[in-house]
């Protein structure tokens, strides 16, 4: 059992007066009466004998003393979410956790504010100071990751030590899974899981051996949910979600190297709200959006971004004329030059060129990326073999970078041009024994060399397929585009966000330092030649210094509720950090004494009154 | 020792209040209480048929001459009033609050006696116990006042209530009829009806004043106690539970109302006198409105 307020523990010292009065008390008293004679006429007389009245006696004060007992031990708020030997304890330490709450509790003093995180802290370190030396204490953080900061630890002194150094991670909560953590860490099946967060999960809730506690009020709020760059403009949207926001106006500023570049008003209205700041800035330049005034949740008021660097694309089409291609390759930022095949190769550079249906060419590999669809391999890579006809992609990876968001069952192919791939090439997709789509590049060379070969062939001409009158169509040339050029969708993001992984571009060097927001260093890993922060735990600009060079990135926290905008959902926060949960919470120390007078004086009244038991 | 007072104010409550005629009963001697007795008197009162056993040397013969029938003369006698005042003194009336209730018999014997001296009623004092202790006898005037305090004051406390003896004794010594005032808390374990009726026999009016204290009522008393008789000294252990009480109490007040009915169903007086009750309206209520005085 443990005790939320075992402060309480100290009116434990009533009893010495209690039995102090009672042992003194005299045991019998002896009354002189005018006569006997009726008092011997009436049958209920006390036939117990010397030691049964002295049972009885004894048998009050142990009444008296289970009254107090229980008077303190209610007043001590026991909970038992442990059983005996064991404390499991899921504590959310997600953003919303940092919601400021106003002490309506003893936990805290009250002379400042403090985050819900706080006051659950301050409660379990309380709980953990009563907790004797021996009780396997494992203590989960439910953030994104969960974390295990305390793994069956014995020492209370050690879980306290670990625990008083957290602060809440700007994160979504997974507490599923720390929840499934804590199942496995635990020792006894019997024992409670106490999971405390300002969600609810009522499904999580009424599982077996499972004690939910719910903490926090439920607050307005206004929050950022994106920050959008607009195309072809020096400025961005900023997306404002709110719940019961009052004022209802609120002032939206762009705010750069600490000073206010341009600010807005924005009245906020039911749904989202958008809020556009124009600002001439430089790429790559670091920025803050802010909303003001501030609420209890103050994480997501504002934002922070790097302002986009315009990316030129280079492109070469080879066709004989092909209106699908020219459409899907003809996008902003990007020249496009179309040339006839004979006029292939030509003098002109460019990033990536896309040949239709070639029929001549080199003949050897040649520096330069490309994107072959069918026709004959103009390179001389690929081996010759039989055209097979009516296919329908069979087999394919599903997470490689060159097929996301298309949808290949889609896909049929009329003929394939009877490519077969060399040996060191990665196959895409395929229809049985039939490579459809493949990559081939120099096993040799680096990835991001450009001086090097490396084409994606896509074994059909697209007039033997309908591929190109599928949605999808655009998506996969310019994912095959990004491929061979090594960029990724998330390098022209203006931020990510906490919980997901951060990847910088690929570095050759190895005395790379990445720093989080507040400087210190983060460990980051090397993943397919970039630099990958898997879980960005706090919003700010994380940096990546490698030799004199820095690259910032941008991280935000989106909160995964639809409506709350980072803050507590609706209605999920229902009650405040619970300290006293009897009307005993209530009662001043004055009040607790007349209480425990009261008790005993109606305990006294019915047991001894109704002969029951005698007192003194 | 009974400690209680009787002075002006007690005196006051007394002014003006006489004995009804209820209570008188024939006398030799002359007073001031009229009496209805045949053929004796100065005062003539009325007529009545003459009934077997009626002395004959009472027949008015002038009617019979006239009427053919035996009549009587009814003639109404001023007789004087005979006021016997016994007081328990035993041990156990000396328990009460806020006064005892030998105090409390004191008082009102004292009353009693001044009401009947002022009347030119005669009166005896005696106190008893387990035997009939001091007695006056036969006082007249109210200068016989202070000798009754001073005698009520002297009496000792003590002794086991026995009411047969010390009526046995008073009534051997009573030398004429009257009413017979008995001031006890009747708890006597050897019974009252006895020596009412012995008095009765001997013709006395009897009026019984039952004096109680709270803690007779058991209040107060709560717990596992051990309770002594004040007079005798035997000790019993009870747990004085609220049932219990409740079963005593019921016990008690049967006791108190057999005493009453005794009293009553023979033509006598009955009053119940608590020690918390004030002493001018138990004079107003008990004495007067019961018709013993007016």
């Amino acid at each position: 059992m443990t005790l939320l307020a075992p402060g309480a523990l100290w009116w434990l010292l009533t009893v010495v007066p209690v039995a102090a009065l009672f042992l003194f008390r005299r045991r019998i008293s002896e009354v002189e009466i005018p006569a006997l004679i009726f008092w011997e006429q009436t049958q209920r007389r006390d036939t117990l004998g010397r030691w049964g009245r002295r049972l009885r006696r004894w048998l009050s004060l142990l009444v008296q003393l289970l009254i107090i007992l229980a008077l303190v031990v209610a007043l001590a708020e026991p909970i038992d979410p442990i059983g005996r030997d064991e404390l499991i304890v899921v504590l959310d330490d997600s953003a919303t956790m940092q919601t400021m709450e106003e002490d309506d509790t003893t936990v805290v003093p009250a002379s400042r504010r403090w985050t819900r995180f706080d006051l659950v802290r301050q409660l379990i370190l309380d709980r953990l100071r009563d907790t004797p030396t021996g009780v396997r204490t494992t203590v989960i953080l439910a953030g994104t990751p969960p974390k295990i900061i305390a793994d069956r630890e014995t020492v209370s002194q050690r879980v306290r030590a670990a625990l008083s150094k957290r602060r809440p991670r700007d994160v979504n909560p997974q507490i599923d899974q720390a929840l499934e953590i804590a199942r496995r860490k635990r020792h006894n099946d019997t024992s409670t899981i106490l999971i405390i967060s300002d969600r609810h999960d009522p499904h999580l809730a009424a599982q077996h051996g499972v004690e939910w506690l719910r903490i926090g009020h439920d607050h307005p709020n206004v929050g950022i949910s994106a920050v959008v760059p607009t195309i072809g403009e020096q400025s961005v949207d900023v997306i404002l979600n709110h719940r019961r926001m009052t004022p209802a106006t609120v002032t939206v500023s762009l705010i750069v190297n600490e000073r206010v570049v341009t600010r807005t008003n924005a009245t906020l209205r039911d749904g989202p709200t958008v809020a556009r700041l124009s600002a001439a800035l430089d790429p790559g330049e670091p920025f803050l959006v802010r909303v003001e005034p501030p609420d209890a949740f103050e994480l997501d008021n504002t934002a922070f971004g790097v302002w986009p660097a315009p990316s030129h694309v280079r492109l070469k089409l080879v066709t004989a004329g092909n209106p699908f291609l020219e459409a899907a390759l003809d996008q902003p930022n990007t020249s496009l030059n179309v040339i006839q095949p004979g006029n292939w190769p030509g003098e002109k550079v460019a990033d990536v060129t896309i040949l239709d249906s070639p029929r001549t060419g080199p003949g050897k590999p040649t520096p330069g990326r490309f994107i072959v669809f069918g026709g004959s391999d103009p390179f001389g890579v690929t081996r010759a073999g039989p055209a097979a006809t009516d296919l329908t992609p069979t087999q394919w990876s599903a997470d490689n970078p060159l097929l996301r968001d298309v949808d290949l069952l889609r896909w049929h192919i009329d003929r394939t041009a009877g490519m077969l791939p060399p040996r060191f090439a990665q196959c895409v997709a395929q229809s049985g024994d039939v490579p459809l789509v493949f990559v081939v590049r120099d096993p040799g060379q680096p990835e991001d060399d450009r001086d090097d070969f490396a084409a994606i062939y896509v074994n059909f001409d697209l007039a033997h397929s309908n591929i190109t009158h599928r949605a999808g169509f655009p998506v996969f040339l310019w994912n095959a585009i990004d491929h061979l050029l090594n960029r990724r969708p998330e390098d022209t993001l203006i931020s990510y966000v906490t919980g997901v992984p951060l990847s910088f571009p690929p570095q050759r060097r190895s005395d790379t330092r990445v720093t989080d927001p507040s400087g210190r260093d983060v460990q980051a890993f090397f993943d397919d030649g970039r630099l990958v922060v898997p879980f960005p735990e706090h919003v700010g600009f994380y940096r990546l210094d490698t030799g004199g060079k820095r690259i910032v990135r941008a991280v935000n926290y989106i909160s995964d509720g639809v409506r709350s905008v980072g803050g507590p959902d609706e209605g999920a926060v229902a009650r405040p950090l619970p300290r006293r949960p009897t009307w005993l919470a209530t009662l001043p120390p004055w009040g607790v004494l007349v209480a425990a007078a009261g008790a005993l004086l109606l305990i006294e009244t019915l047991l001894f009154h109704r002969g029951i038991l005698k007192v003194g | 020792m009974p400690e209680f007072t009787f002075g002006d104010r007690e005196l006051g409550t007394c002014q003006r209040l006489v004995y009804t005629s209820r209570i008188a009963t024939a006398s030799d001697a002359s007073g001031g209480h009229r009496v209805r007795r045949s053929g004796e008197g100065a005062d003539f009162l009325d007529y009545r048929r003459y009934v077997e056993g009626d002395d004959v040397r009472r027949i008015d013969w002038t009617v019979f001459a006239r009427l053919r029938q035996p009549y009587i003369r009814i003639l109404q006698h001023e007789t004087v009033l005979h006021v016997n005042l016994l007081v328990d003194v035993s041990r156990s009336m000396a328990a009460g609050t806020p006064q005892s209730k030998a105090a409390l018999a004191c008082r009102l014997a004292c009353a009693l006696a001044y009401v009947a001296l002022t009347n030119g009623d005669r009166v005896t004092v005696a106190t008893f116990a387990d035997s009939l202790g001091h007695m006056l006898a036969n006082l007249r005037g109210r200068a016989a006042l202070t000798r009754i305090v001073t005698l009520l004051k002297s009496a000792p406390l003590g002794g086991t209530t026995d009411l047969s003896a010390g009526i046995s004794a008073f009534r051997e010594r009573a030398r004429h009829r009257g009413l017979v005032v008995i001031l006890s808390d009747f708890l006597a374990p050897a019974g009252y009806q006895e020596p009412i009726r012995m008095l009765l026999a001997k013709r006395f009016r009897v009026f019984a004043i039952q004096v109680l204290d709270r803690l007779d009522w058991g209040e107060g008393l709560a717990g596992s106690l051990r309770l002594r008789d004040s007079e005798t000294g035997r000790t019993a252990d009870v747990l004085a539970s609220d049932r219990y009480l409740d079963e005593y109490r019921r016990r008690l007040r049967g006791h108190a109302e057999r005493v009453d009915s005794f009293c009553t169903r023979r033509g006598q007086f009955y009053l119940y006198a608590n020690t918390r009750e004030d002493y001018a309206q138990l004079i107003a209520r008990g004495l007067r409105e019961r018709g013993l005085l007016r």
